[in-house]
């Protein structure tokens, strides 16, 4: 019986969001008929009430805050890769995809029914700032392995909010009756939550997996972050997702900061358990440091959300509003045509401050995720096997540094982590090479474009962990895929389009993922030989090996690049920003003296 | 000469008696908090929109220029009127400090409706102890607070930039920005610039609406606003040579005091002011229309409702 109410429970809450799948068209249509502009700015003032922004949130949290706004949950509806892979894949099975991708993306423009495709910058502005304090913390059930789509608890910011230690620190501000503040929408003074509700499933492991375990009717199983945690030693000692990712050092069960959770217009509520909601991941911005990171002080510069898009005319990158860049104006050694926003020096000089700071932001935060990513690989010390005339081989082990789950995890079809492997001799010109990238900045390997169009050879020692989708083909043989949809240019392509929605199997029948990440405390050698004719008998050689992380290869950037992307990227702007992330996690040299080893 | 202008300057201390500077201006933000719906009002408002604005427009450009400065922003007397200076930085266009006086003396006074027999803080200002009304109204005054029922003070405000009045803009400057076709609003009247656009009137109890100002709260208003006017040009005579300066603000004088003429008829206590157009006059004045409806005696001075800026 228990049973049964639990079930009607998470459907009911689910209804929503099945019902909203099947009007999102509905709504678009009606929304493009042109209601009038009074109406629509009610609508979203509502929408505000109904769905509080990280900003509000901000006054009495500025830490959870600060963390989140740098955080993958606050790119994640920002994210320009994101946002076109999914419109790629719906092009690619018209449109039977869906919400698969946004219900967790931005559950906030779902819940409101926001169309799958506009404009982000567009978008509600909570929805904008895609997994937000609401997305957890106005939930109050355990839906299972939903795979996203979570229903959240609209309200005003009076209202109640659902966090792990319940009430009681709450009260105290709330009983505290020198502060200006109250819960009443209609009073004068700082609007604050009348209750923060207990919902201690929001410390479990099962939490993060709503989201983070994304597993299909059919059987596809696109990400497992959850499930090989939930069999891995971590899981089995009692650790869980969050006492390594909000912890005190990300990637390690370090234990909690202590704090007060809120200071509530300077009360400090008591001293608690704090977490870390930056959330430290493998990925990384590569939009305009005008959106992000999240930053609310930048919006009102700009004169409001509804002008955002304005920053992404500030060209940083041009050295706008630096000392240099404007002295240079001043003494007409430079002439530049503004946009109307820029045209004075006074704004460009400010907005610059505003710039330094959210670089100098996005550096700290890159040196997390090495940091990070570094607990999460280890590069054990080369092994020579063989050094003599007939050639050169050595190995070299590769560790998952946790036994939480695979590395990499998640969306491993995405994370690209291989080893870079540069062998010299002594007048260090290159005899081998593996690892390298080509012009577009890919590994050698079957998706790299100059490998496809046969201009460079196939990287045939490539270590690389990145996953790959395979899907079946025609003849029943199979191939990988970089978008595993399979959009075969074969002359008889195999079943296009699918004659299902691919909303509820992610794939098409017949496509599967290609799991290459090592498992909890496993590792994986590498072997590298370079044959006789290779050597350039100008011993001794030195080998230069490279542990090296991206979160995405640029041909998923190529793949996807038709649709085009936001904020007025271009495809090549996207590439870029994905290589300017890629990271050295580890360095070895292996002296290679030639006649010790082997025959 | 000397003994005028010190008398001049001296007159501007009595008639301004709130010269906000930029070091206790808190900013609209810190207002927000409490007064949402009045900031949403500001933010649809030309002040609130001129901050991206106003240093682009050609006159701006060419006034700049005449003044051998960079830019608005830079110049010392640009931006007493044009942006709300927080931390010697301008933050903003004209917003809630630049009419109502800096909080940072007043904050914290103005939004305490002190607190119950059972010891908890009054939040709904309909429950607030009368005497404690008016000591905090009191007080906040005292701090730099000029609330909109302080008609003349508050008017004033406005008069200070709309009517180029502000005492720290020197003759030079004046005549740079009147040379390149600076406005000077010879017809600034407050009833009507403060009751279109930029009416903000969420007053308790109904603060959801952003109500109408009752006919003798108009008529208050529009007094107030004359004697600003007034006062305002009589304080700059002699300020500044330049013919255009001269002629509009004479002619502000005459205008205001003509209009205040018509009034004094229903209104005796505006012939001491008339005399002598000191804030404390102007302040006995106000105090005797506190209850008065003067409407009637107003009514064909006012502004018509479609007139509102």
């Amino acid at each position: 019986m228990h049973h049964h109410l639990l079930f009607f429970k998470t459907f009911f809450k689910l209804l929503p969001g099945i019902a909203l799948f099947f009007t999102i068209n509905l709504l678009a249509d009606d929304k493009d008929s042109g209601s009038a502009e009074s109406t629509q700015s009610h609508q979203s003032l509502f929408l505000e009430n109904k769905m509080p922004a990280a900003s509000t949130c901000k006054a009495c949290h500025p830490k959870h805050y600060q963390e989140w706004s740098i955080s993958q949950h606050a790119y994640s509806q920002l994210s320009p890769v994101y946002h076109t892979f999914q419109a790629a894949l719906n092009r690619l099975t018209n449109n039977t995809n869906g919400d698969f991708c946004i219900r967790c993306h931005t559950p906030v423009g779902m819940n409101i029914g926001e169309p799958l495709f506009m404009d982000n910058l567009k978008r509600h502005p909570t929805s904008q700032e895609g997994i937000t304090c609401i997305t957890c913390h106005r939930v109050d059930s355990r839906l299972g392995k939903i795979s996203g789509r979570l229903p959240i608890i609209q309200g005003d910011i009076t209202q109640p909010v659902y966090g792990p230690s319940g009430n009681k620190n709450l009260a105290l501000a709330l009983n505290n009756s020198d502060l200006k503040i109250t819960t009443d929408a209609n009073e004068r003074g700082q609007k604050i939550h009348n209750k923060a509700e207990k919902f201690s499933f929001l410390s479990a492991s099962g939490f993060c997996g709503t989201c983070h375990d994304v597993t299909l009717v059919n059987g596809f199983r696109l990400e497992e972050a959850f499930s090989e945690y939930k069999s891995s030693p971590a899981a089995k000692r009692g650790e869980s997702c969050q006492d390594c990712h909000m912890g005190k050092t990300p990637g390690v069960a370090s234990g909690y900061e202590v704090g007060p959770a809120a200071i509530v217009k300077g009360f400090k509520t008591p001293d608690r358990k704090l977490t870390d909601h930056r959330f430290v991941g493998p990925d990384y911005s590569v939009i305009h440091p005008g959106l992000f990171p999240h930053n609310p002080e930048m919006v009102e510069f700009i004169g409001g959300i509804e002008n955002i898009h304005e920053w992404l005319s500030f060209n940083y990158k041009a050295g706008w509003g630096t000392d240099e860049f404007e002295e240079k104006l001043e003494t007409e050694e430079l002439t530049v045509k503004f946009p109307e926003v820029w045209d004075d020096p006074d704004y460009r000089i400010e907005a610059r401050e505003f710039i330094d700071a959210q670089l100098q932001r996005l550096e700290e935060m890159a040196e997390a995720r090495k940091s990070l990513l570094q607990l999460a690989y280890v590069l054990k010390e080369p092994e020579l096997i063989q050094a003599n005339s007939q050639g050169i081989k050595f190995k070299i082990a590769v560790q998952n540094g946790t036994d939480g789950h695979n590395v990499p995890t998640g969306f491993t079809g995405e994370r690209q982590v291989w080893l870079q492997v540069e062998v010299k001799d002594a007048d260090g010109k290159v005899i081998f090479e593996s690892g390298d990238l080509d012009p577009n900045g890919d590994v050698r390997d079957l998706h790299s474009l100059y490998v496809h169009n046969d201009e460079l050879e196939l990287d045939k020692q490539l270590f690389s962990l990145q996953s790959k989708f395979i899907t079946r083909n025609i003849r029943g043989g199979e191939r990988e895929q970089i978008l595993a949809i399979n959009h075969s240019p074969d002359p008889l392509p195999f079943l296009r389009p699918d004659v299902r929605p691919t909303i509820l199997t992610g794939r098409i029948l017949g496509a599967r993922i290609h799991k290459k990440s090592i498992e909890p405390n496993g590792h994986r050698w590498a072997e590298y030989a370079i044959n006789a004719e290779q050597l350039s008998g100008k011993p001794p050689y030195s080998a230069n090996i490279q542990l090296k992380a991206a979160m995405i290869p640029v041909n998923l950037v190529a793949a996807i690049s038709a649709i085009g992307f936001d904020y007025d990227m271009s495809a090549q702007d996207v590439a870029d920003g994905v290589l300017a992330g890629h990271q050295v996690l580890y360095k070895k040299e292996l002296m290679i003296d030639m006649g010790n080893k082997g025959e | 000469m000397l003994k005028k202008i010190f008398l001049l300057s001296l007159l501007h201390w009595i008639i301004m008696p709130f010269n906000a500077t930029a070091m206790d201006i808190v900013g609209p933000k810190e207002c927000q908090e409490c007064h949402e719906r009045e900031y949403d009002v500001w933010k649809t408002t030309p002040h609130f929109k001129s901050y991206k604005k106003v240093h682009r427009e050609k006159k701006a450009k060419t006034i700049i220029k005449a003044l051998g400065e960079k830019s608005m922003k830079r110049n010392k007397e640009c931006v007493l009127c044009h942006y709300t200076v927080i931390k010697n930085k301008p933050k903003a266009g004209p917003s809630c400090e630049s009419c109502h006086g800096s909080a940072s003396g007043w904050k914290e006074i103005h939004n305490d409706y002190g607190k119950n027999a059972a010891g908890e803080r009054i939040k709904k200002a309909d429950q607030e102890d009368p005497t404690h009304k008016a000591k905090r109204l009191k007080d906040a005054e005292a701090g730099g607070m000029i609330a909109s029922r302080m008609v003349y003070d508050i008017a004033s405000s406005c008069m200070r930039c709309h009517g180029l009045i502000n005492p720290e803009l020197s003759a030079d400057t004046l005549k740079a920005m009147l040379d390149n076709e600076h406005p000077i609003e010879k017809d600034f009247e407050i009833v009507k610039y403060s009751q279109g656009k930029v009416r903000h009137r969420f007053v308790p109890p109904n603060i959801n609406d952003n109500s109408k100002l009752e006919p003798a709260g108009l008529a208050r208003l529009y007094i107030g606003g004359q004697m600003a006017a007034y006062a305002a040009a009589k304080s700059v005579e002699g300020k500044s040579t330049h013919p255009k300066f001269v002629e509009n603000q004479q002619y502000r004088s005459k205008k205001a005091m003509k209009n205040l003429q018509q009034i004094e008829k229903t209104l005796p206590e505006l012939s001491a002011f008339l005399k002598l157009p000191s804030s404390e006059n102007a302040h006995k004045v106000v105090a005797t229309m506190k209850d008065k409806d003067l409407s009637t005696a107003v009514s064909s001075l006012l502004p018509k409702e479609s007139d509102y800026k």
